[in-house]
């Protein structure tokens, strides 16, 4: 796996591990890696992990920590444990997404009003951005922004657009967006600036679920077109 | 048992200590904004941390009472009436069969909290009771109280002793100010700022601008960047202090998204966000900052104070002890 190269206080009961800062699907795979090895081997009071694009965040309870190893300092064990898990899992081999998901997208129309801004802005026919959007496989980096909104990565170039000037109300959930060279699907209604050009009918996030968000970080995806 | 709400206020929500276990689903992590508030107003009615309170914004709660019940009001900012009679905060408070609770703003603070013995009894949303307003979820049917919403509430534990009268000690209480000092270590892109925008920071006082709501509070300053590093999203917390672009800061608070790119100049100590947390626009707030050890040890500090302090009470709460 790439190393990681640093290890930072976030808070009083949380610290980050950090890889060199870019988005890269090997730092991803090795961010996953030491997320495994920490849930199967979690010290006591390991409350969560949050991984990003180049970091993993530890969440832990000081007052479990400094009891159960008798230290006077929980962040100084944390680390030292995190960098012990490191080691552990250092020479280990990653492979790359281990699950595939396809998500079906009625392009354009009511459901992407942002289509034919996009088809302009790129240069492109609508049909064009549609074939580029849905050729591609991407790979979700981390979920956040609002509840199961997965960031994904692997646009290609030719279709990064701005955001829009005004957020639009209402974004139904389920929309295909593009913002920049980033696109993602809203799995909740919201107020958001990204350029829509389609919608799933598939629910994204259900609190009923057991992970709640359909899409979890590792996972690649595709979009397939449907009418 | 039921509650009828007759006035909601301007936002009043159902809270607990949040959703915690679902950061890495983007499930922000809600709750009470003023924990400790949260928790006392609990342990003073003998329920249990985790159960729901309402969290009442700026006052102007009223709400009908069918049964007797025992009550207790905290946070910072209100002042309680029942049928027309002053009662206090920070403490148990019979609620007599037909009687009608108001919670009147001061002009000062921000958030009280309503605890109800036995709890108020909503539906739990991921492991949590608390109202998440932009999803729709949690709490009351996903929303902030209105007239007419009928509260319910139990189980029936038994009633406590009709002649308890004591008050929380004020010394117990978090220290709430207009102008408070709140503690804070450096964060991870402290040194992203010139050493003028650090001084600035930890010396001068940062005005509460108006746009601040249970997402996070602006504050005023004119922090400036020595490298215009773009970041990548990792993950943020309630208290981490980001720098906007315009050079404002930014205190990131309960309904905060779980991850964040701009710079994090700051992160405020756990046992200072019910300080902020009552703060309100025109307030003006001072960083002082910690060593981290110095946070954690705070951090422990704050935790074993309350942790205690909720034992004490459910203890002078137990009908079977003789300390009334």
């Amino acid at each position: 796996m790439i190393p990681p190269v640093h290890c930072y206080i976030l808070s009083e009961r949380a610290l980050v591990i950090t890889w060199d800062q870019r988005i890269d699907p090997a730092i991803a795979a090795s961010i996953r890696k030491l997320q495994k090895q920490l849930t199967n081997q979690p010290f006591e009071g390991m409350l969560e992990l949050v991984p990003a694009y180049a970091s993993l965040t530890v969440f832990y309870d000081p007052l479990r920590v400094r009891n159960q190893y008798a230290t006077s300092n929980s962040q100084r064990w944390v680390e030292a444990y995190l960098w012990q898990n490191i080691e552990k899992v250092q020479d280990q081999v990653v492979t790359s997404a281990s699950r595939h998901i396809e998500i079906p997208v009625q392009y354009g129309g009511l459901n992407g009003p942002d289509l034919p801004y996009v088809a302009q802005y790129c240069g492109l026919s609508e049909a064009e951005v549609i074939d580029w959007h849905s050729r591609a496989v991407y790979q979700v980096y981390l979920l956040g922004f609002v509840p199961g909104f997965a960031y994904l990565g692997g646009l290609n170039e030719k279709l990064a657009t701005p955001r829009k000037d005004t957020p639009r109300q209402g974004v139904p959930a389920g929309s295909v967006g593009i913002a920049g060279a980033q696109t993602g699907i809203y799995p909740v209604p919201i107020t958001g600036g990204w350029q829509i050009i389609g919608r799933t009918p598939l629910t994204l996030f259900d609190v009923r679920e057991n992970p709640p968000a359909r899409l979890q970080a590792g996972d690649s995806v595709t979009f397939v077109p449907i009418s | 048992m039921i509650a009828r709400v007759v006035k909601a206020g301007v936002l009043t929500t159902v809270q607990d200590l949040g959703r915690a276990s679902y950061r890495s689903q983007g499930v922000v992590v809600g709750g009470a904004m003023d924990g400790f508030a949260h928790r006392i107003s609990n342990s003073l009615v003998g329920n249990s941390a985790e159960w729901a309170t309402l969290e009442v914004t700026f006052g102007g709660l009223e709400l009908y009472f069918e049964a007797e019940s025992w009550i207790a009001i905290t946070g910072h900012g209100v002042a309680v009436r029942i049928d027309d009679t002053e009662a206090d905060c920070w403490r148990p408070l019979r609620i007599g069969a037909g009687s009608r609770l108001q919670l009147v703003y001061t002009g000062q603070g921000c958030r009280s909290y309503v605890a109800i013995r036995g709890g108020w009894q909503v539906p739990e949303v991921l492991g949590s009771y608390s109202t998440y307003l932009p999803a729709g979820w949690g709490g009351y049917e996903g929303r902030a109280l209105r007239a007419d919403d009928v509260l319910t509430y139990g189980p029936n534990l038994p009633p406590l002793h009709p002649s308890l009268n004591w008050s929380l000690a004020p010394a117990a209480l978090p220290a709430y100010q207009t102008h408070p000092t709140v503690r804070v270590i450096r964060g991870p892109e402290w040194k992203f700022f010139t050493p003028e925008s650090q001084r600035a920071f930890s010396s001068q006082s940062h005005e509460v601008l108006p746009q601040s709501n249970r997402m996070g509070y602006r504050l005023e300053a004119r922090m400036q960047k020595l490298r215009t590093t773009e970041l990548i999203s990792t993950a943020v917390t309630a208290g981490t202090i980001q720098v906007l672009p315009d050079g404002n800061l930014v205190v990131l608070m309960n309904d905060a998204p779980t991850t964040g790119g701009y710079p994090r100049i700051a992160q405020v100590i756990e046992p200072d966000l019910s300080v902020m947390s009552q703060l309100v626009p025109g307030n003006q707030v001072q960083f002082s900052l910690l060593s981290p050890e110095q946070a954690e040890d705070k951090y422990i500090q704050y935790q074993e104070f309350t942790r205690k302090l909720e034992e004490t009470l459910t203890q002078r709460l137990d009908p079977t002890t003789d300390v009334y």
